[in-house]
């Protein structure tokens, strides 16, 4: 049962109406309790942001460090104990923003741990500030005059940096994140999922979006299959949001092959 | 009976933490410490343990505290420019209460300063370098022994109270080759984590009603949450006014109550001194040339070192203020302890400092000269 | 009488100085079961600019780990050469004449060794830190022959044989014009 994850007494969730985190959450929930996970042998950890919050909600173990940070702390406890299983929750301003550094380094150190960035396009808890995938004219809080730098494309950053799994869904189509949070947690190594999720109450509103229904439409209205995105132009996907599974392949992780380097010094012995 | 040996201090601090029971590393080489990060990535998987290297010191803080968390006695090193980076997540560890060990070894700053020489600039930034009100265990050796020995203590510390140890080392010590005797596990006192025992429906961290809590470790039958925002007992964020003054008095109190336990000073010539030298590090080994020179001379000098220099060692200091007709305090900075010397001087006794911020040590000599100056008067 | 025997081994970074160092100091602690310190001074280059090592050995407690009051100074670069020629006292200043052209002005006991050329003869230029030992050896008496060979032998295990019998013989030639020049004064 979902329930089993959610720390009832903190309930309702503290996120705005329309607010996509509740969906990406419940995946990942439904997808621990799908393999039977426990509370004890999974950690949630979490930066600093609205997504931030998810931990509070969770009965799991979980880790709320500093902006942007949630990656290396996640390395530190997955490194230290390889039999949890370890989520790492970030949003655009943890992921990419002040926390790019991490990421991709933790692309290419290869730590097996699920990643899971939920990308609303601006800093919602601080008020709606611009982040590093808000995109070129945007409205924000901090770019009133329309927003004069490019976002990223984050799953094109993590793909180059080397991580073995990267795809991208929205929380428009729940049966297609679902799949791909699932994918990830399966595939050994660093697997990284970015969730495209409305923010209505800043983005939206600066930018006139409308209220939570339309906004929903609006991701759904720009969403693009990565098959169908192969034959378009670059003109033609600007502004668009690419789904789809990006890399998929085997690849040793730090773990296994730290683990060779110290068998081969003792012989296999383990503490 | 430990292994004799002649090493470096920074590779007898990587000794001193294997020893201690620490099996993980994670850093950012940085001079005048990369001979720790070296010699643990030598170490570590021979001993089943982790080297990893991150990115930059705020993220090798960050895998330190969560590899503690994952049960892993866990440290790294540095020096003042990745001790700035390192303490914003010194404070996560400060607020979760999760045990690590900081090695710094001080060079020259401010900012990138003078790489490869000596100084003991971050003494302050040390006790106050995470933002916020805190106490913190500051140990500073002053030999190549010292850091093996006291970085048993720095771990055995960090269990004991729930906290990060900072070794606040300098160039002089790091680079320092000396002998060592490599203590045997069976000589040495080892504190382990004071993990729980009761229903683990019960466990609340950061419950210390009764004591100090213990501490589980993530993948323990013990589910918890760590959290860098105010929580409760349980760990869950909690902003009443009353809780957020539970918390913040604790990790202070939880420290400075036991101040005396955790304090550590050496004396020497200290029963008929009237010039006594207060120092510590690379700098103590100057002052005790300095006495021995002044008591050649006839001058009654006495040397209290301070290896625990956060919390102050409160006893010792004022006992030392008590008797001595002038207090000299060398250090390889602008006077950043003295001001804690001059806090307790109630006689009014001379205080005087003796400082070098060239990246020279501070030559004998010159606490001589200030010996001889306060002795003639 | 002074117990401590204090000596700066200097030059440029990338001379080996340290190395040096550190096996005499190591012979003497670990060998000897002296008391004994090795502290350097470097720049942020590898190589190339001014470092020194002080060695300090004696019977009782070494506090201060720098070289104070010198009984030998060992020059193997001008640059090291100017620092310390007519400073040191009555220090004795050992200089490697094949890299520095001596002030015979300046105050003070100085002698001249043909270091990398002797090295080179040996057929390894590498030799010259070990062969710099031998004549400190010879010069300070801070370490014995023997301790001193069972440092080199330790520091280079696992090496070849061949490897070992040259430090070895390095070591040998250093300590005997070592005892030369000492006879000489």
């Amino acid at each position: 049962m979902i329930q089993d994850y959610l720390l009832e007494e903190k309930l309702p969730l503290f996120w705005c109406a329309g607010c996509g985190n509740g969906i990406v959450l419940q995946a990942i929930l439904r997808n621990i309790d799908r393999r039977g996970w426990t509370r004890e042998n999974t950690v949630i950890t979490t930066g600093i942001g609205c997504w931030g919050k998810a931990d509070d909600y969770v009965t799991t173990n979980s880790f709320h460090g500093t902006h942007g940070r949630a990656l290396p702390f996640s390395t530190g406890i997955k490194l230290a104990n390889p039999d949890l299983n370890v989520f790492t929750l970030m949003g655009d301003g943890d992921g990419i923003t002040i926390g790019g550094n991490h990421l991709i380094h933790a692309a290419r150190r290869n730590v097996d741990l699920v990643a899971i960035m939920v990308n609303n396009l601006n800093y919602g808890m601080t008020g709606g500030q611009y982040s590093g995938t808000t995109p070129k004219h945007a409205i924000t809080k901090t770019s009133p005059y329309g927003h004069v730098e490019n976002g990223f494309d984050v799953c094109r950053v993590v793909q180059a940096a080397g991580a073995p799994f990267v795809a991208r869904g929205t929380v428009y189509d729940v049966v297609q994140l679902d799949k791909l949070i699932s994918k990830a947690i399966d595939h050994k190594g660093f697997s990284f999922v970015e969730v495209i999720s409305p923010c209505p109450t800043h983005f939206g509103r600066s930018n006139k979006l409308g209220d939570a229904p339309k906004m929903m439409q609006w991701i759904k209205d720009n969403t693009v299959s990565r098959e169908k995105a192969a034959s378009m132009s670059y003109e033609e996907l600007r502004g668009k949001f690419v789904t789809g599974i990006f890399e998929e392949r085997e690849q040793e992780d730090y773990g296994t092959a730290y683990q060779k380097v110290i068998d081969s010094l003792r012989g296999g012995e383990r503490e | 009976m430990g292994e004799f040996r002649f090493m470096q201090g920074n590779e007898a601090m990587t000794e001193g933490a294997i020893a201690a029971g620490a099996r993980f590393y994670a850093g950012y080489p940085i001079t005048p410490s990369s001979e720790v990060a070296e010699t643990s990535s030598i170490r570590l998987p021979q001993v089943g343990g982790l080297y990893v290297q991150m990115e930059d010191e705020i993220g090798s803080m960050a895998a330190l505290i969560g590899a503690s968390a994952s049960g892993k006695k866990a440290y790294t090193a540095t020096s003042g420019p990745g001790l700035s980076l390192m303490a914003e997540n010194l404070g996560v560890a400060v607020m979760g209460e999760i045990p690590c060990v900081l090695i710094d070894v001080q060079r020259s700053g401010p900012s990138t300063g003078l790489a490869t020489k000596p100084a003991q600039g971050d003494v302050l930034q040390a006790r106050w370098g995470t933002h916020g009100d805190h106490s913190i265990i500051v140990l500073s050796p002053s030999s190549v022994q010292d850091c093996f020995d006291l970085m048993v203590t720095a771990f055995n510390y960090s269990e004991q109270y729930r906290t990060p140890v900072i070794f606040l080392s300098d160039e002089i010590i790091g680079h320092l080759r000396e002998q060592v005797i490599l203590r045997s596990p069976e000589e040495l006192e080892i504190v382990e984590r004071n993990e729980p025992t009761c229903d683990p429906k019960e466990y609340r961290p950061y419950d210390h009603s009764v004591g100090l809590a213990p501490l589980s470790h993530f993948g323990s039958p013990y589910v918890f949450k760590v959290n860098g925002s105010m929580h409760d007992e349980w760990g869950r964020p909690c902003a009443r006014p009353d809780n957020a003054d539970r918390i913040i008095r604790h990790l202070s109190e939880k420290i400075e109550a036991h101040a005396e336990e955790i304090a550590i000073t050496r004396k020497y010539n200290m029963d008929d001194a009237e010039i006594v030298l207060i120092c510590y590090g690379g700098a103590a080994r100057s002052a005790l040339s300095a006495m021995k020179k002044a008591r050649e001379k006839g001058i009654k000098a006495g040397v209290l070192q301070l290896v625990t220099l956060w919390p102050v060692p409160e006893k010792d200091l004022l006992a030392a203020m008590q008797t001595a007709k002038a207090v000299v305090v060398p250090e390889l900075n602008l006077g950043q302890y003295i001001g804690e010397v001059a806090k307790r001087n109630a006689r009014n006794i001379p205080v005087r400092g003796v400082n070098r911020i060239d990246g020279q040590p501070i030559f004998p000599a010159q606490i001589l000269e200030a010996i001889e100056e306060e002795a003639a008067k | 009488m002074k117990t401590q025997k204090e000596i700066t081994i200097s030059g440029v970074g990338g001379q080996g100085m340290i190395l040096c160092g550190t096996l005499i100091a190591e012979a003497a602690a670990v060998h000897e079961h002296k008391r004994a310190t090795l502290s350097s001074e470097y720049g942020v280059e590898t190589r190339g600019t001014f470092a020194k090592s002080d060695v300090i050995v004696s019977d009782e407690e070494i506090f201060f780990p720098d070289v104070t009051e010198p009984d030998l100074v060992v020059c193997l670069h001008p640059a090291a050469y100017a620092r310390y020629a007519g400073k040191i006292g009555d220090a004795l200043l050992l200089y490697n004449s094949d890299e520095v052209t001596p002030d015979e002005s300046a105050a003070g006991p100085q002698k001249g060794l043909a270091i990398t050329h002797m090295a080179k003869e040996l057929g390894n230029p590498q030799t010259a830190n070990i062969l710099t030992m031998g004549a400190i050896a010879a010069l300070t008496q801070v370490v014995t022959p023997e301790g001193a060979k069972e440092a080199i032998r330790k520091f280079f295990k696992g090496k070849s044989d061949k490897v070992i019998a040259l430090n070895e013989k390095a070591f040998d030639l250093g300590y005997e014009k070592g005892i030369e020049l000492r006879e000489e004064r």
